[in-house]
Order: structure tokens, then C-alpha cells, then sequence
């Protein structure tokens, strides 16, 4: 048999809310029809690309940044295992 | 015709040089070794075999091709590859943990363990076998598209048919004879070319083709607008091709083992960020190309061949077999995954569900297995190659594959479910969503008068309320809830190894999953 210890990840209930609450905003501005359809019809050129293009990317940036930030947080609380 | 081959030839001689000395690196004693490949990568291949496997070379045919004739909607695989993967992240832990313990896989290892059923293992296999079985097809038959091109169009269709399959088939010798750890090397040196690669041409195009994005700025709304409540296809058409997607990401086996591969939950969840990033970069650079060779108006009149035409001419011969080595790059992956998932399936799923198999009857029959599968899939590649339905067949069968999405991502996070609910969600599900896409065959299963819902997500939903009806009704014994909630406390703790078993030096043996229920 192993020996091992076992301890559950404490306080995770605020982690939940935080970047769960982040990536539910993620899945929304992304799906939303309301909200893609708009979007998509806003071609003003901002730093060379219209806005519609930067929609689609800015929903895969913030989801990016959104994970990254979590993984950090694991990494520093060192629960990743 | 002598440059094209030449780079692709030189290529395929380096992938072989780098199996060969993997191989004898590598130790397939058990047939775990040889399935997941010994649970040992870092990030890095975490992320590129992940990659590798979800991109596959019609990302520069048919998504390329996508980008050209409609514009920004291009972007739609970006969106849910990056979406999707980020459940990745959250079931890293419990998957990576029950598969350490209990020595999983495949995915429907997982679901066995979870519902304490061998029926729900093999249902939950065939129906991704089948699902998978046109993608396979499909990828031999880019092979010979793409050996058409290298030929610069001195080869006809069948010939090149039999060459480009030709090739594939010889690398299987080295998919079959070393399992995930050989598919698992090999996709990180095909990913630097195929994604690292792309990307390098990709930005010297959008530089000095294009002179930046100043085409993509003048391009009509049409596309650059996402389809609207007015459109043709309807409001819910880019929430559907989105929502299926995300939901699919993680229900194709060979995508959803790249857990298991990873050397701790750690790696798996840097290899999500590492994914994420390389998606991005590569996936966007490619359409942003698209999308700036919209006006030129020889490339647009053949979307699925534009990124051959595009660099041939923005570049002559050489930046055609620049082109060419990338999307042969990319499909030698995604097919050799796709072959490594079939044959492991077969192996652990189905047959040694039948007949318990010992470690090296389980990997002979992989192999064999792997070998049916490439022969049947090299028949029905040549007989079907001017049968433009097969990609219709390919869409439908992710419609199939979503299925599995709910007893998966369900069990994982609530423990009511059980096996009851989980092959009668499955089954109603995929009954639905084929039923619904023999009618709409044309439009690959989207449902016009649904304002183009896929027949896959009605089908997701109908598997969702049955599973959660079915586990109300017909609940779990004390027993089984006991046996359950033991494997979620296991997945939420974290354990400190104690320093007496680290330092002895002696790994700890994996449990047995726990007997069928059923």
C-alpha cells in the first residue's frame, strides 16, 4: 500500500468565483448572438484591423489571459501537483 | 516537380530518422507504455501533439479555403478551438489522476471507471470509432491532393491517390510499431514545421505580398459580418458551428489522451495555455492571409486550393513546396493520431472488453487493428475520392461524436450520474442527431428551420435531460455512491508523496478499476 497524505485545496471557493466567473463572461461574449451579431457589424479600423476582426480575436486573447492568469495562480498557491 | 518532391522527401527522411532513434529509446513492455506513452512529456509535446492532432492539414485547404470565401466567420475555429480547449484545464486534475491511479487509456477507460461500466466503455468507443473512421479517409485523401500539387499537375488524380496514401501507409510501419510515444515525438517535429512554419510564411506574406492588413481594411461588410437573424443560415448558425465545436473538442479520443500523456497535472494544464497560444498565433495569421487575398481574384475563384495558388504565385516553386511541406506536416499528424486512437480502441475497448487480453496480446492486437483500419480506409479513400458528400459524412459525424460530451463532462463534475443515465443520454442523443442529419445531408446535419442549430447540439440536449432524468429515476446503490464519491475525493486532493515511498524508490501499483457493475 502507498503512503501517502491527502490534503483537499483550500479556499478555493473565491478562485471559483474569479476565474470562473472570467471564463463564463469568455463563453458569453462569445456566443451570444446578441452580442456577435452586433459586434461583427462594427467595421471601424482600429490598429489596422476593423473592430469585427478584433472581436473574434479579442474573445480568444481574453480567454488566453484569462487561463494564464489562473495557471499563475495555481503555480504560486503550488497547487497544480 | 523535382523541388516539391524533394522537400517532402527530405522531410519524411527526417521524421523517419527521429522515430528511429526514438525507438530505441523507448520501452514497450506494457501495453500502458505503448498507449499513453509512459505518462512522462512535458508541456511542450503536451501542447504540439494536442495541436497536431486538432489541426490537420485541411486547416489550409477548407478552413484557408472558408477564410477566402466568406472572410472574418474564418475565424469561427479559432474561437472554439481556443474555448474548448480550456475544459481541457479544468478536468486536467481528475483525469490525469484517475489515469495515474488506475492505469487508464482511452477515454472510455475513464468512463468505465466513472460508471462502473464495461457497456458504457464500449458504446462510448464504438460510436468515436465510427465517428472517426471518415476523418481518416479524408486525411488520406488530402495526401493525394497534395502529391497532385507536388507534381505541379504532371500526376493524375489516381496516381497520386495511390502515391500520397502510399506514403502515409509506410509511415504507419512506425505508428504501429511504437505507439504514443513515436506519435508523440513525431508531432512535435511536424508541428515546428507545420505551425511554426505557417506562421513564418504566413507574416512574410501579410508583409510583403500584402503590405499589411490594407486589403483586409477595404474588404466589403459582407465579409467582414457575422451571419445575422436575416441571413440565409439563420442567427443560432455561428452559435451552432461555435457550441458544437467547443463541446466537441475534448469527445475525439486521440485529442482527449493527450491527458493522460502528460508528466502530472502541471504539465497537462501549462500544455492547455502552450495550445492556446500556438492555436492563436498560427490559426490567426492564416486567416488574416485569407482574408487579404479575398481581392485577388485567381486565388478566390478556388478557395480550396488557394493557399497552393497564393504561394506559388507570390513565391514560384519554392515557396509552393514550402506550402506543401506544411500541409504534409500537418496531415501526417492528424492521420497517424487519428490511427494510433483506432487501433488502441479496438485493443483495450472492444476486444479486450470481449476477451481480457494480456499486455502484449493487447498490443498485437492495436496493431492489427491500426493495419485493418489505414487497408480499409486506403479502399474507401480511392473509391470515394470524387464523392464530394465524404465531407458532408466527416461534418455529420462530429454531430455523432458530441454525444459522448455529456457523459463525460457530466460525471466528471456530478456524482449523481451513473451508468443508466450515461448509455441511455448516449444512445437517445445519437439517435437524434442521426435521425436529424439524414434529412438535412446537404447541410451536414444544420437544421434550417432551427435557424441553423446543428442536429448535434438538439441531440446534446435531449442526451442532457435523459442523463439527468435517468439519474433521478433510477439512482445509484449505497454501494456504487460510496465507490464514486471515493474517486471524486481522490481527484480533489492533493497528495504529498510521503518521503519514506519517494525515497524507497518503488513505484506504487496501480489499482485495478473497480469491477463492472452492470
Amino acid at each position: 500500500m502507498s503512503a501517502e497524505k491527502t490534503t483537499v485545496s483550500p479556499n478555493a471557493t473565491p478562485k471559483v468565483v474569479v476565474f470562473g466567473g472570467l471564463i463564463v463572461v469568455a463563453y458569453v461574449i462569445a456566443l451570444a448572438p446578441p452580442i456577435y451579431i452586433s459586434l461583427s457589424a462594427v467595421h471601424d479600423v482600429v490598429a489596422g484591423l476593423p473592430l469585427s476582426v478584433w472581436y473574434m480575436f479579442g474573445v480568444c486573447i481574453f480567454a488566453v489571459l484569462t487561463c494564464s492568469a489562473l495557471y499563475i495562480y495555481e503555480s504560486v498557491r503550488k497547487e497544480l501537483d | 516537380m523535382e523541388i516539391t518532391f524533394t522537400v517532402l522527401g527530405a522531410f519524411f527522411a527526417v521524421i523517419i530518422g527521429v522515430l528511429h532513434v526514438a525507438n530505441k529509446k523507448s520501452s514497450l513492455s506494457t501495453f500502458s507504455n505503448y498507449a499513453v506513452g509512459e505518462r512522462s512529456f512535458s508541456s511542450w509535446f503536451v501542447a504540439m501533439a494536442y495541436t497536431n492532432s486538432w489541426w490537420p492539414g485541411a486547416t489550409f485547404t477548407a478552413f484557408f479555403g472558408l477564410g477566402i470565401a466568406a472572410g472574418v466567420i474564418g475565424l469561427y475555429a479559432l474561437v472554439y478551438t481556443v474555448l474548448g480547449v480550456i475544459a481541457m484545464y479544468f478536468i486536467a486534475r481528475p483525469v490525469w489522476k484517475w489515469g495515474k491511479r488506475f492505469d487508464l487509456r482511452t477515454q472510455s477507460d475513464l468512463l468505465a471507471l466513472r460508471y462502473g461500466s464495461q457497456g458504457v466503455k464500449t458504446l462510448s468507443s464504438c460510436i468515436s470509432a465510427l465517428a472517426l473512421f471518415p476523418w481518416l479517409v479524408l486525411g488520406l485523401q488530402a495526401m493525394g491532393a497534395l502529391v497532385q500539387w507536388a507534381s505541379l499537375g504532371q500526376l493524375d488524380v489516381t496516381t497520386s491517390l495511390l502515391v500520397g496514401v502510399g506514403v502515409i501507409a509506410v509511415r504507419q510501419i512506425w505508428t504501429v510499431q511504437m505507439g504514443m510515444r513515436g506519435l508523440i515525438i513525431s508531432d512535435m517535429v511536424q508541428g515546428i514545421v507545420a505551425y511554426v512554419g505557417s506562421s513564418v510564411l504566413c507574416i512574410g506574406l501579410l508583409l510583403f505580398l500584402f503590405g499589411g492588413f490594407k486589403n483586409i481594411q477595404e474588404l466589403p461588410a459582407a465579409n467582414l459580418t457575422l451571419p445575422g437573424f436575416d441571413s440565409p443560415v439563420g442567427g443560432w448558425y455561428y452559435f451552432s458551428l461555435v457550441a458544437a465545436g467547443i463541446i466537441g473538442s475534448l469527445c475525439w479520443p486521440m485529442i482527449f489522451t493527450r491527458i493522460y500523456t502528460g508528466g502530472s497535472v502541471g504539465e497537462v494544464k501549462k500544455g492547455v495555455i502552450q495550445t492556446m497560444i500556438i492555436s492563436l498565433i498560427f490559426y490567426g495569421l492564416l486567416i488574416l492571409v485569407a482574408m487579404a487575398a479575398i481581392p485577388m481574384l485567381g486565388v478566390a475563384a478556388n478557395p480550396e486550393e488557394a493557399w497552393f495558388v497564393l504561394t506559388q504565385s507570390a513565391g514560384g516553386t519554392w515557396l509552393l513546396a514550402a506550402a506543401l511541406l506544411i500541409v504534409f506536416a500537418a496531415t501526417m499528424g492528424f492521420v497517424d493520431g487519428v490511427v494510433q486512437s483506432l487501433g488502441t480502441q479496438v485493443a483495450n475497448d472492444i476486444v479486450g472488453v470481449i476477451r481480457p487480453l494480456r499486455d502484449k496480446q493487447e498490443i498485437i492486437v492495436a496493431k492489427v487493428a491500426m493495419g485493418v483500419f489505414v487497408g480499409l480506409a486506403l479502399v474507401v479513400a480511392y473509391n470515394t475520392y470524387n464523392w464530394p458528400n465524404l465531407v458532408n459524412l466527416a461534418q455529420i459525424s462530429y454531430q455523432v461524436i458530441i454525444q459522448l460530451s455529456v457523459p463525460i463532462f457530466a460525471g466528471l463534475f456530478w456524482k449523481r450520474g451513473n451508468r443508466i443515465a450515461a448509455i441511455a443520454g448516449m444512445v437517445s442523443g445519437t439517435v437524434i442527431a442521426v435521425g436529424m442529419s439524414i434529412p438535412y445531408f446537404a447541410e451536414a446535419g444544420t437544421i434550417p428551420w432551427l435557424a441553423g442549430i446543428s442536429s448535434g447540439l438538439v441531440g446534446v440536449a435531449v442526451n442532457l435531460v435523459v442523463y439527468v432524468a435517468c439519474s433521478y429515476t433510477f439512482p445509484s446503490t449505497t454501494l456504487e455512491r460510496t465507490r464514486v464519491s471515493d474517486l471524486f475525493d481522490r481527484a480533489k486532493a492533493r497528495t504529498l508523496v510521503d518521503v519514506d515511498v519517494e525515497s524507497s524508490n518503488t513505484p506504487v501499483a496501480p489499482e485495478t478499476a473497480p469491477s463492472s457493475s452492470s
